[in-house]
């Protein structure tokens, strides 16, 4: 079971929090870049993968504030929910 | 691998077509401990070419199971800890460790093996070192979430909210306990690398296994 309680943080919270982060980074540079890659399989076991740079994560998070569909910015706010929730010692 | 053979344990290591549906079923019938790396899904675990290795419901796994003993796996693999690893342990498995969700890691592709990647690995390993030397899944498995909270605790803020995902998502389940119940997820998995780590993109999407048998006399019974 899930060891962090993030069901009181909203995904405005957690994007706020995350593009806070990335954007006092500098990323591409003063502080490398990355890439991020989304790597698994279907139900099925066939291979399923998506890459974008972290340096362009802050813009996925913005369209999916917007209520676009983005599943890599869903991704970046569901990491930044646990982050937070963990900062805070939000343990179940 | 290095640290079980010097612990005194004999190691089958099965890389890239090695990987395969009969041969890590094959070797896993005879040993005690497996570390197993490859991709997957709430209800699949993959070897080589993503071929299946375990799902629910499939014979060979159930099979598998009801003949595994008190055999323990360590997967690092996405989402599978929502079905298959429970299921497996409903059916005769002793333990399996697996996450709940999408392993995300990071990298630096031009620095490989580098410190942004290190942490996640060593976090994952814990319970390797610890089960090598205790035969113990729940001390392994405690020994790895206290990694995971050392880790997070001095990380890096690029990579922080990946550790604390593969934290909270690591989870362990045993033969005759009630599963616990993760939360449904909608995401597929993450993988996050710093430029030119070809080494570890390798080591990731290439698929690798490894297993333990224990030394005759290296470890008391458990």
């Amino acid at each position: 079971m899930a060891k962090l309680d993030f069901s009181q943080i909203t995904d405005q919270e957690a994007a706020q929090y995350r593009i806070a982060q990335l954007s006092s980074l500098k990323l591409g540079n003063e502080e490398k870049d990355m890439r991020v890659s989304i790597l698994t399989t279907d139900e099925e076991g066939n291979p399923k993968t998506v890459s974008y740079m972290l340096s362009e994560a802050v813009e996925h998070i913005r369209a999916f504030l917007e209520g676009k569909p983005d599943p890599i910015g869903a991704h970046e706010v569901k990491f930044a929910k646990r982050c937070l929730a963990y900062e805070r010692g939000g343990r179940k | 691998m290095a640290y079980a053979l010097q612990a005194g344990w004999s190691v089958i290591d099965l890389y890239a077509d090695d990987a395969n549906k009969d041969r890590i079923i094959a070797e896993l019938k005879k040993v005690r401990f497996g570390s197993l790396l490859g991709h997957g899904n709430k209800g699949v675990f993959t070897g080589q070419r993503q071929q299946v290795v375990f799902q629910v419901g499939d014979q060979a796994t159930l099979e598998f199971c009801q003949q595994a003993g008190e055999t323990t796996l360590n997967f690092l693999s996405c989402l599978m800890g929502q079905q298959l690893a429970p299921w497996m342990c409903q059916n005769g498995l002793g333990a399996a460790k697996a996450y709940t969700e999408e392993f995300v890691f990071a990298n630096d592709p031009s620095d490989f093996p580098d410190s942004v990647a290190e942490p996640f690995f060593l976090s994952y390993c814990e319970f390797d070192r610890v089960f090598l030397s205790t035969m113990d899944p729940d001390q392994a498995y405690q020994a790895e979430l206290r990694m995971w909270e050392a880790q997070i605790d001095k990380a890096d803020p690029r990579i922080k909210p990946y550790l604390v995902q593969d934290y909270d998502s690591s989870e362990l389940f045993k033969k005759g306990e009630q599963p616990p119940q993760p939360k449904p997820c909608p995401f597929s998995k993450a993988v996050v690398k710093l430029p030119g780590g070809r080494r570890l993109l390798r080591w990731y999407r290439g698929w690798r296994f490894r297993h333990f048998g224990v030394q005759p006399g290296a470890f008391p019974e458990a």
